[in-house]
């Protein structure tokens, strides 16, 4: 699916230049309105994601304080006064919806932290494993992707595709265990110096091999996009026209084709921002990181709904404007893109 | 719009070679054909249908056949090797448990091809059956979200204006709402089982598929040979037969290759979270889950469904490329 | 005493490894493999690292109910009394105890010398207010029905009827308090040492507000050998030595660090490593760790497994049907072949490590009542079903349980179990812990594989689940007999005459009318580095370290 988008952005920005000429540099009341516009429907959007999770939420099977022990009625009705879980649902969901709105997501049940507060903890280890996942990805995927495209049809080319097809081929699940054990246990073992962390995110070196296993698949997706985005540029007319001067053959991929050819790479942010948000689940669970996957699939194994929920919301909303930011930033960089609709 | 000088070079060209430069050319070696006023206007190039030209350029590319010739063994093998193996797929022998490779069984005399797991039970046969329960979800959800999909974008893209607002705007909500969070949460409710999981999966995996639909007819309506073909009067049924629906097939075959391994991997990822299938029936990502915990002791039972579920992917992958390759117009020779 | 019930379930899943094992006494070093190599843990000469699996969901002694919670409140709160290596319970912070004659009235003289984290005495004032905030129905408690179920006038003062000071509990003075219950209690110094009956501050539980207490480091105050220095949730939690705790000098272990790890590998990976020195083991990591040499241990949780019948069900109302599903399940081939983490099989409802009238265990004296045997099964079925109307074929059953991969595994082999020898088909469906909880709660089940800890150390907390009024016994079983016997050794002063009540009734439920059949007694494999020696893992303290524990330095 993330390729399958990627490729579709790519020829509609082709489309889009193409008729940029018509129409000229949009305006800026044209933008504006644009932003305006799009921030509306991410608004939406997030309004429809908050009624969903609520109301499917409530739909699960038992309710927050079912445990290994039967509880008296008198203690469950203590318990749903105090947590407001007396009231028709409906209420229950204009109460929640205007404390979402005020930025409150309810407390976790079993343990009474607020949900904001966890989020607060657990999303900037989260934020930080993604960024260092994403660089890693950006870097390794786009020389990859460059090889490719300039040594097209040699074994360069299918080397580095085919590492590129192991990335989307390996769940992050195995790739994750098969780097703990080999690279993090064995050379631990071998050597007697811990050069990889196992667990924890308290080390620098700690931080890597999580990293690492998160950007695999990114990675694989970067490095086609490249290929593909460099092969394109590579036959436009300004290369031909560089070469016709006698530019260097490395000023002329440096300079002109490289610059050009990572623009489509920028628009797929933000289905690899999502990517690497849902990997975060099973590598912060392998690597023992206290972020917020970790903290998502224990509370779905427990039922914790009001976190499932507080973090859904959270995910979503954050997904929704990283989408949007990712847009409106291409939108300003490159000027051949018009924002006044069109794209999607 | 008529070229009579082009035809005329064409027949020289074409018979030119029999005659050395010199040779006159007498008049009776021609022949009045008359002139045919029905098909003057029709200019075309030997027609080669849109199917049988990607057909060609399939066959042409070793890697193609080769996924193709993989995915087959891989179909064939999930319907027939659970028929014919002599072991069952529930089968269980507890006191031959984590068997290595090529074990032979001491009850029934047969070969464990893969060894056994962690009840003793026939991993070969597992993994086909595996393969079974692995690819129909994937089949069918990438079946399903193309189907809604493509009836979704289509009725947008055609009607255009107000409904293709309101209709794509819809899918941009449903879209934006994380796609893995709200199939955790539907598989948290409702029962287990093959239909849940393909419900559960396709339930916002269309979206994908109806705005590359959409964006296909929308796009190809504005292009120049429908355009031009409109122009010369063809009926709009000629128009979506011949140029729409070609066009319009190719990304969608395309796309559902690749949605395909994603399932596949939604479905792994899935079960290590244990919202897979129930027991005692197999998926890859039971296996590769349950293979995960043991590996240490046990490689096999790791690589094994690992190697599948990789062979799988890259092979839908690459199949992928290829006919994106062979359906793309422009590089059509 | 330890009420480890509702969240053992949910973390045996999670852990998807938490594991049972089998017979041995309680202290350490009991059930072990291997010999000589060891692997020599974490670096640091005066800390240990544990594995604590997951975080602690409530620190509020009012509130908890967890093992993980249960495990750091152990060390760094001063009951009345607490548990010693062999969970029996030995003064703490009661240093003279007077029981009145009718063994319902405790009066206990308290040490002068303790103090909270915030400069505090303890005094039996803090006792009053715990033990009333509990019996409020506002503090919700879940386990309050500990205290109310058991202290004069407590269910009255839960329920609105009666003033809170008319609870019994009472501060005679500032270091003198009485507890009074409404009968004699032969565990009444095992419940002293559990955390729902262990003091709370009133001011500073005041001052920090009752939503907000025990929620980080600094949001609690405590009394005991340890304090909490630092809670990173779901990440780690480190306690440091108390100098102001009166026994300072018998705390060997300068700190005490909790890891919270999901996955078992990633455990594994980080004690041969040299980032853990204790974590506990599943069956194929016993295997490995045997085969390189090194030493594993593991001691008895007192977790009981079994299968509980809907006895409303067609088919499943017939005891002989109950009964054959049961006895066909091979538990030995389960407990080596597939659990292999030295879990035993049942022998009866009640596990081998509960305590027995007078200092010896119940299990010895109740023997051995029941045990796999296939052609039993197989003529108790086909009696059954005869008297029932079915054959194996129209008798359609299903089995629900966790759906953890040890769950689901263990579930795909009691359906091959039944298939080959008893020749019917159960459908096996996985669900979410809670999910299969409240199917169980509606009755909208059929057969569920569930397990149970302890709450307290008696045969009483696994048999009172199965009388007729019980919140707990989903299988709505209901024998007057059962109840009669069950009363009636609630009333019995007489310790061994009550014992003998209990057997009666525990044979009654698994022999003859069988509305659950336990399969096997679960143990807890672990390993520990070389650094750390005697620490106390038991059924009742998963992991204490302020009975001897030290690091031995080389």
């Amino acid at each position: 699916m993330l390729i399958a988008k990627s490729k579709r952005m790519i020829s509609d920005f082709v489309i889009n230049t193409n008729n940029t000429d018509r129409k000229g540099v949009s305006s800026l009341p044209n933008q504006l309105k644009y932003i305006l516009k799009r921030i509306v429907y991410s608004l939406i959007t997030i309004f429809v994601l908050i009624a969903i999770t609520f109301f499917l939420m409530h739909r699960l099977p038992g309710n927050p304080f079912t445990g290994g022990k039967a509880i008296s009625q008198e203690t469950l009705d203590a318990l749903n006064v105090k947590y407001g879980l007396d009231k028709p649902e409906i209420v229950q969901f204009f109460i929640y919806l205007g404390k979402v709105v005020q930025g409150d997501l309810g407390v976790s049940v079993p343990d009474g932290r607020p949900v904001t507060d966890i989020i607060a903890q657990a999303f900037p280890v989260s934020l930080e494993l993604g960024v260092r996942a994403l660089i890693f990805a950006f870097i390794i995927g786009i020389l990859l992707g460059i090889v490719a495209a300039i040594k097209r049809g040699t074994v360069w080319d299918s080397v580095a595709m085919f590492l590129a097809l192991i990335g989307v081929s390996v769940p992050s699940f195995i790739i994750g265990s098969l780097l703990q054990y080999f690279l993090g246990l064995k050379i631990y073992l071998a050597t007697g110096t811990q050069v990889f962390a196992i667990m924890g995110w308290d080390s620098a070196n700690a931080k890597i091999l999580p990293a690492f296993a998160l950007a695999f698949g990114s990675m694989a997706t970067i490095s086609r996009l490249m290929r593909t985005s460099m092969l394109d540029v590579l036959n436009q007319d300004y290369i031909k026209t560089a070469k016709a001067k006698g530019l260097s053959q490395r000023s002329i991929i440096w300079r002109h084709a490289v610059r050009n050819a990572i623009m489509p790479v920028v628009t797929v942010m933000g289905p690899l921002v999502a990517a690497v948000l849902t990997g975060a689940f099973v590598v912060e669970n392998i690597f023992s990181i206290p972020g917020l996957g970790k903290y998502f699939v224990q509370c779905v194994q427990t039922n914790n709904y009001t976190v499932i929920a507080g973090t859904t919301i959270f995910y979503g909303a954050f997904l929704v404007f990283a989408n949007l930011i990712v847009d409106l930033i291409y939108g300003f960089i490159d000027p051949r893109v018009k924002l006044t609709g069109g794209k999607e | 719009m008529l070229r009579k000088k082009d035809i005329k070079s064409t027949v020289e060209a074409g018979q030119g070679k029999q005659y050395g430069i010199n040779d006159s050319i007498s008049a009776d070696e021609f022949q009045v054909l008359g002139t045919d006023t029905k098909n003057m206007e029709s200019i075309v190039r030997p027609s080669i249908s849109f199917g049988r030209d990607a057909f060609n350029r399939i066959k042409k590319s070793k890697v193609a056949v080769l996924c193709i010739v993989i995915l087959l063994v891989l179909i064939l093998g999930a319907i027939f090797v659970p028929i014919f193996s002599q072991f069952n797929y529930s089968d269980q022998n507890v006191a031959y448990a984590n068997q290595p490779m090529f074990f032979k069984d001491p009850v029934t005399g047969g070969i464990h091809l893969f060894g056994t797991d962690e009840l003793g039970r026939d991993i070969f046969v597992r993994i086909w059956y595996g393969a079974r329960v692995s690819l129909t979800v994937a089949v069918a959800v990438a079946l399903i979200d193309c189907f809604v999909g493509v009836i979704y974008g289509g009725i947008s893209g055609y009607f255009g204006g107000k409904v293709d607002n309101v209709m794509m705007r819809i899918v941009e909500i449903i879209s934006g709402i994380p796609y893995l969070i709200i199939v955790i949460l539907l598989m948290t409710v409702l029962d287990r089982g093959i239909g849940t999981i393909i419900v559960a999966y396709s339930l916002t995996g269309w979206t994908g598929m109806a705005r590359l639909v959409r964006g296909q007819v929308v796009s190809l309506s504005q292009q120049e040979f429908v355009i031009a073909a409109k122009s010369m009067g063809a009926k709009p049924s000629r128009i979506i037969g011949l140029h729409l629906v070609p066009n319009v097939l190719s990304v969608i075959i395309v796309n559902i290759t690749l949605d395909i391994p994603n399932v596949i991997f939604t479905e792994a990822f899935l079960s290590m979270l244990g919202l897979g299938i129930a027991p005692p029936q197999s998926s890859w990502g039971i296996m590769a889950n349950s293979g995960i915990q043991v590996f240490q002791n046990y490689p096999s039972q790791l690589v094994i469904p690992a190697l599948f579920i990789c062979v799988t992917m890259l092979s839908f992958n690459l199949l992928g490329d290829q006919l994106r390759d062979a359906f793309d117009p422009k590089l059509r020779r | 005493m330890r009420l480890k019930k509702v969240m053992a379930f949910a973390l045996a899943g999670i852990m998807s490894m938490s594991v049972v094992a089998c017979g041995g006494s309680s202290t350490t070093k009991d059930g072990n493999t291997g010999g000589s190599v060891s692997y020599p843990g974490t670096p640091d000469a005066n800390m240990v690292t544990v594995d604590l699996r997951a975080e602690p969901p409530e620190l509020n002694s009012l509130l908890t109910t967890d093992v993980a919670s249960g495990d750091i409140l152990r060390e760094v709160i001063s009951g009345l009394y607490k548990l010693d290596a062999n969970d029996n319970p030995v003064p703490e912070l009661a240093t003279d105890t007077q029981v009145s004659e009718d063994g319902r009235t405790y009066t206990m003289k308290l040490r002068e010398d303790a103090k909270w984290s915030n400069g505090e005495p303890v005094t039996a004032h803090d006792f009053v207010f715990a033990y009333q905030s509990v019996c409020d129905p506002k503090t919700a408690s879940t386990y309050a029905f500990i205290m109310y179920e058991n202290l004069e006038n407590g269910l009255d003062v839960y329920e609105g009827k009666k003033d809170p000071s008319e609870l019994g509990v009472k501060a005679i003075d500032d270091y003198t308090l009485e507890v009074t219950f409404t009968n004699p209690i032969p565990y009444a110094k095992h419940l002293f040492t559990f955390s729902t009956y262990y003091p709370m501050n009133q001011k500073a539980y005041e001052e920090i507000g009752a939503d907000r207490y025990a929620k980080d480091a600094d949001k609690i105050v405590t009394n005991g050998p340890y304090k909490i220095a630092e809670w990173v949730h779901d990440d780690h939690v480190t306690l440091e030595k108390n100098p102001d705790y009166y026994n300072a000098d018998e705390i060997k272990i300068e700190k005490v660090k909790y890891l919270m790890m999901k996955d078992a590998n990633a455990r594994m990976n980080a004690f041969k490593a040299g980032q853990v020195d204790g974590i506990e083991l599943t069956g194929e990591q016993i295997e490995q760790l045997t085969n390189e040499g090194v030493e594993t241990n593991k001691y008895v949780d007192n977790g009981v497994w079994y299968l509980q019948y809907n006895t409303k069900k067609a088919g499943l109302n017939n005891a002989k049907i109950r009964q054959a599903l049961g006895l066909a399940v091979d538990t030995k081939s389960l407990c080596d072949n597939v659990r292999k983490d030295g879990s035993v099989p049942a022998t009866g409802l009640v596990p081998t490590g509960i305590a027995g009238a007078n200092e010896t265990k119940y299990r010895d004296k109740a023997g051995d009542m029941i045990q796999y045997n296939m052609e039993e099964a197989k003529k108790l079925l086909e009696e059954g079903l005869k008297e029932e109307g079915l054959t194996a074929e129209t008798f359609k059953i299903s089995l629900i349980t966790d759906d953890t991969t040890v769950a689901q595994k263990e579930a795909a082999f009691y359906q091959e179990q039944w298939k080959q020898a008893l020749g019917i088909s159960v459908d096996v469906k996985p669900m979410p812990f809670k999910a299969r909880l409240q199917a169980m709660q509606d009755g909208d089940f059929d057969i569920a594989f569930a397990g149970w800890v302890p709450d307290y150390n008696d045969p009483m907390t696994f048999l009172e689940l199965f009388t007729t009024t019980n919140g707990n016994n989903y299988g709505k079983y209901s024998s007057e007999e059962y109840d009669k016997l069950i009363k009636e050794a609630r009333n019995e002063v007489d310790v061994e005459k009550r014992q003998e009540l209990l057997i009666q009734a525990e044979t009654m439920l698994v022999k003859t009318d069988a509305p659950v059949f336990p399969l096997y007694f679960s143990v807890k494999p672990y390993v520990l580095s070389s650094k750390v020696q005697n620490v106390t893992r038991t059924g009742f303290q998963e992991w204490d370290f302020t009975d001897g524990a030290e690091i031995v330095t080389k």
